[in-house]
């Protein structure tokens, strides 16, 4: 078993480490287990994830639970597992050999096993331990798990080896909203709110209509989502509950109804309204529907979203020409201040919920970027290699960021690393755009 | 349990919308109605909807593309203002459609004009609601200036969200940088 004080140490170790590479390269530190090198590449984990003894007791080939675990920590970006045509079959048909994994260079290994309890029922291990120093991080059991939620569970394994190694929360075990357009030949054209895994696997369908859907927005509680409807053939928001039990239009004025986000303790939501002649942002109180606006300019203004404390709102304004993100205080919505200079058009801002980034679309030659800037330094840097890039979202913790994309095969949704390391497109089938990422749900 | 008796009761009330809606043609709002479907069930909302898929709403005859209001060409002419590139400047040719069609309108006093906003899929697709708003707002400008009163005139926007060409070309592009001037009942 390990404890609590293996993992302050290890945590304090890497610190250590850490703080000498940033004073040897002179590079910032971001957080302390983190190492980066300026301008090149960044140390990510090496971790053998080896196959669980067991798997073949589980007939469904999308349900390789180390598999799942090793695309789950490549898309962070943080860390580089081993592939499994280049393990030791020896090596992961025997006891385990750590200084073997040492030896490959494989700082850390998890291994693990699956038992079958009964017809479709399973109970799952799941062990971490670092080859350098012997130590057992995470050593957890999944009891009683269903066949259709093996996958959740090795989300959660991905989630607890990546707060045992890097220090912060995981964020695998989530859920990405999106719409799809369903284009089926000879059929009218269809738009579907989806909602699947944070991997794009295990999609369902949440509302189907003849009319577009747009921008959603879930509450931080993950019970409803607010998105934007044209079933009345105008921009309408509409917030409906995950369950389909409740559906409420809650802004149908005059004009543009639009770009609905949830505030952080649930209560308002922000929302882009022309009602009084030209977009602007407004906030509403969910329960009371009071709307207080929050921009006065007679630009555009629209895409609204809340920092990270809810005290202060980003958003877009061409209220110098061209798209740029502002920033308002709440308490003071007049004193408006320019977040972004380079590029000149810089639009749909999301801030990250550790409040570090903003992450936007920024148009450059080479087409319509997801570009990240951290708050701190105002340094900004485009992140994505596709050039129609639109809808940035950050995971709960940070560290991801997915967005929709287009190419020659239609829309796609992908999930980039926050530091532009890992590019992972999803595999969901269809053309599909405009991914939220929702909230961690405390699960069991 | 209760989910899927809510489920059940959410689909069948659905279905006697769509089948009112298909015995009474040729235009009913309900077809325009979207299907909720009920996205949890199970631990963390993982269950899918307890093997229920939603209705295929193509299989109930509901294919009509009853969405539109009428469009149509008076005296050759088609009804729609294109712009450029992130622009919406009416240039000499969006200018003469425009005259046309206050021409048009001064002739039937009752006639509702509608405004529809749209835009190519590049740039984001908010901030492309904004803009295709403004777009109709323009021509509503200059169909006001031609004295057409504001209160004929509707104004809204698609964005990027109707696109009336699918490619990811400058002809394309080109095509949905439009205002679509309809004829609502």
């Amino acid at each position: 078993m390990h404890s609590t004080r293996s993992i302050l140490a290890k945590i304090l170790g890497a610190c250590l480490v850490g703080a000498s590479v940033f004073m040897t390269l002179g590079v910032s530190a971001e957080d302390p287990v983190r190492v980066e090198i300026t301008g090149g590449t960044e140390q990510s984990y090496p971790i053998a994830v080896t196959p669980f003894k067991g798997q073949m007791l589980i007939a469904n080939a999308d349900y390789n639970l180390a598999q799942i675990v090793r695309d789950d920590l490549a898309r962070s970006g943080r860390f580089n597992p081993m592939r499994e045509s280049e393990m030791s079959a020896a090596k992961v048909a025997g006891e385990l050999d750590l200084d073997y994994w040492r030896k490959v260079a494989q700082d850390y290994v998890v291994i693990g096993e699956v038992r079958q309890q009964a017809a479709d029922m399973y109970q799952v291990d799941m062990r971490l331990i670092n080859s350098l120093n012997h130590q057992e991080l995470v050593a957890r059991r999944w009891n009683g798990v269903s066949g259709q939620l093996l996958r959740t569970a090795a989300h959660q394994m991905s989630d607890a080896i990546y707060s045992a190694v890097t220090g912060r929360g995981g964020a695998f075990d989530t859920r990405l909203a999106y719409v799809k357009i369903d284009r089926t030949p000879g059929k009218r054209k269809m738009f579907v709110l989806e909602v699947a895994d944070s991997d794009g696997y295990a999609p369902r369908a949440i509302l189907r209509s003849y009319m577009p859907l747009m921008s959603i927005s879930w509450s931080p509680d993950a019970t409803r989502l607010a998105y934007v409807t044209f079933e009345n053939r105008r921009p309408e928001i509409v917030v409906q509950s995950l369950d389909g039990r409740s559906r409420q239009t809650v802004a149908a004025f005059e004009g543009i109804n639009s770009a609905p986000v949830w505030s952080p303790d649930g209560r308002s939501l922000l929302m882009t309204l022309s009602k009084g002649g030209n977009p602007d942002i407004y906030v509403m109180d969910v329960a009371s529907k009071r709307l207080t606006q929050l921009t006065f300019d007679s630009a555009i203004e629209t895409e609204g979203t809340w920092a990270a404390d809810g005290q202060a709102i980003y958003f877009n304004s061409d209220r110098r020409g061209q798209p740029q993100v502002f920033k308002a205080e709440l308490n003071n919505p007049r004193d408006v201040k320019r977040i972004t200079f380079e590029g000149r058009y810089n639009a749909r801002p999301v801030a990250s919920p550790d409040g570090r980034y903003i992450a936007f679309v920024r148009q450059e030659v080479g087409g319509f970027k997801v570009t990240t800037q951290d708050l701190v330094s105002n340094e900004s840097k485009v992140i994505s290699s596709t050039g129609s890039d639109e809808s940035p979202s950050f995971s709960p913790n940070s560290d991801m960021i997915a967005y929709s994309y287009n190419d020659y095969r239609g829309g796609m949704i992908a999930v980039l690393s926050r530091n532009g390391r890992a590019f992972t497109k999803l595999n969901i089938n269809g053309d599909v755009r405009d991914p939220a990422w929702g909230p961690l749900v405390s699960s069991q | 349990m209760m989910n899927h008796k809510m489920t059940r009761m959410l689909l069948v009330s659905a279905l006697s919308v769509l089948l009112a809606a298909c015995s009474d043609p040729p235009v009913d709002e309900g077809a325009n109605k979207p299907v909720v479907l009920d996205g949890t069930g199970g631990i963390n909302g993982l269950e899918t909807n307890g093997g229920l898929k939603g209705i295929d709403l193509n299989t109930l005859g509901a294919m009509a593309a009853l969405e539109d209001d009428k469009n149509y060409a008076v005296g050759g002419v088609q009804p729609t203002i294109y712009f450029g590139y992130d622009s919406f400047d009416l240039d000499a040719k969006g200018q003469a459609v425009v005259s046309h069609y206050a021409r048009y309108l001064s002739t039937k006093p009752m006639l509702m004009a509608s405004l529809e906003g749209h835009c190519d899929d590049r740039g984001s697709s908010e901030y492309n609601m904004a803009l295709g708003e403004r777009r109709a707002k323009a021509v509503r400008e200059a169909l006001i200036v031609s004295g057409i009163p504001s209160s004929r005139i509707r104004v809204i926007s698609f964005g990027e969200e109707k696109p009336d060409a699918e490619g990811r070309d400058e002809s394309s592009w080109a095509k949905n940088r439009r205002v679509e001037l309809k004829f609502p009942q």
